[in-house]
């Protein structure tokens, strides 16, 4: 009798053991469950702050630009060729606000435009509106580094800037630290004069001076199915200012003897886009695409 | 609890605990890192966003500036296609197109020039993310943003970005707000304190896909889960039925023992430690069983000496009784009441030796006595004249015929071996008994022959184990327990040789052993100790 009492309170452990790791496995689920809905919860109720280093003003004032042209002038050779470079190189751009030491975006504006205004569009025969008044410019820009340089050096930053106006499209690129225009791909529609020589050797020698690295090697030209493309290497020849020139024309007809549609009704309209691209890069670089072409 | 179930539930906790822990920490640094990752994309998002809402800006203060300037009709003015973009987006093509083609449009609309408005329904339309525009006093600009709540702004400082997560029944999001500067706007107010300094920029970043990502992820772990603590439980149920089996039938194994069969044995499989158990087992069965069969074996030399004993005093006592009785019954002469005396003395003596020796013969397996050489045909005279009463008493004729020689012997111990020969031979009912020493090339034989009974060849290989009988009715009649033939052949082997049986059904029987002798040797006794 006692035996059996043994063996029944046995088989009773058993069986309790054996819910009892039921009870454990589906228990640890339905509390990973809940710790999950918990944690879910919390994350999605949560909130933060990201401080940006000392954001600068847009507004721009005169002292403002000066000390930017300033600056310029203090860009040695080594930080130039190192803000080119990382230019240059591929990966992911970190978009961040402008930080000690680098233009804010009304200054880099200005200064795009100025670069635009005073210094390409008249090189290239074309002078501000009738009456002396600037051009009006939609403008769009951002400010980036490259992901692994980003706060590193003032001068590794970038001011991309878009600007459009009747006839011009352009985007540039700008140090953030001097405004210095690295590279700009403009579009204009305007009648230029970008096929006289002595003009694009104009622009290319001036670009290339803007720098304040002195330059001692002629320049290069190179023409290829209707693109011009010439260089000039900066300093020690490490660095080099280009220019690459490209047109395409579009003819389009229109109907301008309103309801004859016939095809002597038609007037003929030419458009020539001309598509400058100036960058400052390094001459391996160009040697190597030469190469390759 | 069996350790079946203890296996079992000890193997559950673990795996659960382990899959479950493992589990939650994974699928938390998952959400979070995804989360984190979100609100990454979210503030770069909202970066670009901003210098996207920060150039329109500009755009605008450059053509409300040049207007200011001018003072010219807008709509004749190609600087001015933002303004008519804008017109196009408040107002449709036509009434763009009207206030193009007719001058005064501005006027007729006067709105448009108004800060607010148009301006931040245009931006939030540029903007791929849904926005929301707060003035400086949290005043709602123009929202995109469903059940938008500036709330989250209030901590906001003028160099930080804030974001805080949103979940709603339509799905989650971040929100991610900051301050953009308007400066410059208060040059087309009356007072610059009336205009807008700032702005609050908000922008929603959805997040839903994410977050279904991370359910789904939850409901793959909780499948994954299940169907894994299913087959756990299934194996570990089949691991913990493995290996309690062993356990289970050394159990079975240890109850049989238990109940007497000592030759139980597990059969070993493996070397892990149940397989150390089973050797141990067996090794302890095998102990067991021996100590057992020593127990026992004991136990019988118990029983053999008390019948041995029993069975060898009864010659002697024969012996004593007979001379005692002689003695008693007759006048005798002085000189034979003293040789049966002495007889008496010396069968008794020998009674008391013998009690020893055969204590050490039989209990404590003693196989080596220390033997004395002396004169064969003396000895065999000696054995001869001490049966004489019991051959008197029996009518049986006793043939003696030994050599000369010495033999190496224990005196009592041989004695006794040729009693119990001769007392056999009495036995099976002989009349004449031959009590024979001769010298052999092999050395001095011993044989005792008899015309008795005689027995069968196959019963001749028995007659030396300890209680058999060949005729047991008779042996009974004459108080015989079967035992001393298997005490002649220990003393035999004593003195270092083997009983030697020649019978024949119905003829008698011999028996015979040979002794190293020394032929005419001198009486010299040798302690062979």
């Amino acid at each position: 009798m006692k035996r059996t009492k043994t063996e029944k309170r046995s088989r009773l452990a058993d069986l309790l053991g054996i819910l009892a790791a039921i009870a454990i496995a589906f228990g640890g689920l339905a509390l990973v469950e809940v710790r999950l809905a918990a944690e879910e919860d919390r994350i999605l109720d949560a909130g933060g702050e990201m401080r940006i280093i000392q954001v600068q003003t847009q507004k721009m004032e005169a002292q403002d630009v000066d000390e930017a042209a300033v600056r310029q002038a203090e860009l040695t050779q080594e930080e130039l060729a190192q803000a080119v470079e990382c230019l240059k190189r591929g990966g992911d751009r970190h978009l961040h606000e402008p930080q000690a030491g680098q233009l804010s975006m009304a200054q880099a504006v200005d200064c795009g435009k100025g670069w635009m205004e005073e210094f390409l569009l008249p090189r290239l025969g074309l002078e501000p509106d009738e009456g002396g008044e600037a051009r009006e410019y939609k403008v769009g820009c951002f400010l980036w580094a490259r992901e692994e340089e980003s706060g590193e050096a003032p001068w590794l930053s970038y001011w991309a800037v878009e600007l459009n106006a009747a006839g011009i499209d352009g985007m540039l690129i700008l140090n953030a630290a001097t405004g210095q225009v690295m590279s700009a791909a403009v579009t204009v529609s305007h009648p230029i004069e970008y096929q006289d020589r002595d003009r694009i050797d104009t622009l290319l020698d001036d670009y290339a001076d803007s720098f304040g690295i002195v330059s001692s090697y002629s320049t290069v030209g190179r023409y290829d199915l209707g693109k011009k493309s010439f260089r000039k290497s900066l300093g020690n020849g490490e660095m080099s200012a280009v220019i690459d020139i490209s047109s395409v024309v579009m003819t389009s007809a229109d109907n301008a003897a309103g309801d004859m549609d016939t095809p002597d009704s038609r007037a003929i309209y030419e458009y020539e886009y001309v598509y400058i691209y100036l960058q400052l890069t390094m001459t391996a670089d160009i040697a190597g695409s030469e190469e390759a072409r | 609890m069996r350790l079946f179930t203890k296996i079992f539930l000890c193997g559950t906790l673990v795996f659960g605990l382990a899959f479950s822990i493992s589990g939650y920490f994974l699928l938390r640094y998952s959400m979070e890192s995804s989360m984190a990752r979100e609100g990454d994309f979210a503030m770069k998002q909202y970066q670009y966003d901003k210098f996207t809402v920060q150039s329109a800006l500009l755009t605008y203060l450059d053509v409300q500036m040049s207007m200011v300037v001018t003072e010219d009709d807008f709509s004749v003015q190609e600087k001015s296609f933002l303004i008519w973009q804008w017109a196009e987006d408040s107002f449709g093509k036509e009434g763009a197109a009207n206030g193009q083609g007719e001058s005064g449009f501005l006027e007729q609309n006067p709105g448009l020039l108004e800060p607010a408005g148009a301006l931040f329904d245009f931006l939030a339309k540029e903007i791929s993310l849904p926005v929301a525009f707060y003035a400086e006093d949290k005043t709602l600009l123009c929202s995109e943003i469903e059940g938008m709540d500036s709330s989250f702004l209030d901590s906001l400082e003028e160099d930080a970005h804030v974001y805080r997560f949103r979940k709603d029944p339509e799905g989650s999001s971040v929100l991610v707000g900051g301050m953009v500067e308007c400066s410059g706007w208060d040059m087309l107010e009356d007072s610059a304190e009336d205009g807008l300094r700032w702005i609050y920029f908000v922008t929603q970043w959805d997040i839903s896909k994410t977050v279904g990502q991370q359910e789904t992820l939850r409901q793959y772990f909780l499948r994954c889960y299940l169907f894994a603590m299913v087959i756990g439980m299934a194996l570990l149920g089949m691991f913990s039925v493995l290996l309690t089996g062993p356990l289970k039938r050394m159990s079975e194994a240890a109850d049989r023992m238990a109940r007497g069969d000592y030759e139980e044995r597990l059969a070993i499989r493996g070397r892990d430690e149940i397989g150390e158990l089973a050797v141990s087992f067996n090794r302890m069965a095998e102990a067991v069983e021996e100590k057992v069969e020593a127990l026992s074996r004991a136990a019988r030399e118990k029983e053999d000496f008390v019948g041995n004993f029993a069975h060898e005093m009864k010659t002697p006592l024969t012996s004593i009784i007979g001379y005692a009785d002689m003695i008693y019954q007759r006048e005798l002469p002085r000189e034979t009441v003293r040789d049966a005396s002495w007889y008496i003395w010396n069968e008794g003596m020998r009674l008391e030796a013998l009690s020893l020796k055969l204590m050490d013969l039989t209990v404590l397996g003693r196989q080596s006595f220390p033997l004395q050489e002396m004169a064969a045909d003396e000895l065999l005279q000696d054995v001869a004249e001490g049966m004489r009463p019991i051959f008197l008493e029996r009518q049986v004729a006793l043939r003696l015929e030994a050599e000369p020689a010495y033999i190496k012997v224990d005196y009592d111990l041989l004695k006794t071996l040729l009693i119990n020969l001769m007392d056999n031979s009495m036995k099976a009912g002989c009349g004449r008994i031959a009590l024979l020493g001769e010298v052999t090339e092999e050395g001095y034989r011993i044989s005792v022959e008899d015309d008795g009974c005689g027995m069968e060849e196959e019963e001749l290989s028995r007659i030396t184990e300890a209680f058999y009988m060949v005729d047991k009715a008779r042996s009974r009649q004459q108080h015989g327990a079967g035992l001393g033939l298997a005490l002649a052949e220990r003393i035999a082997r004593v003195h270092g040789c083997e009983l030697m049986f020649r019978s024949r059904k119905g003829e008698g029987t011999r028996v015979s052993f040979c002794l190293d002798c020394e032929k005419g040797g001198t009486e010299d006794e040798e302690d062979e100790d």
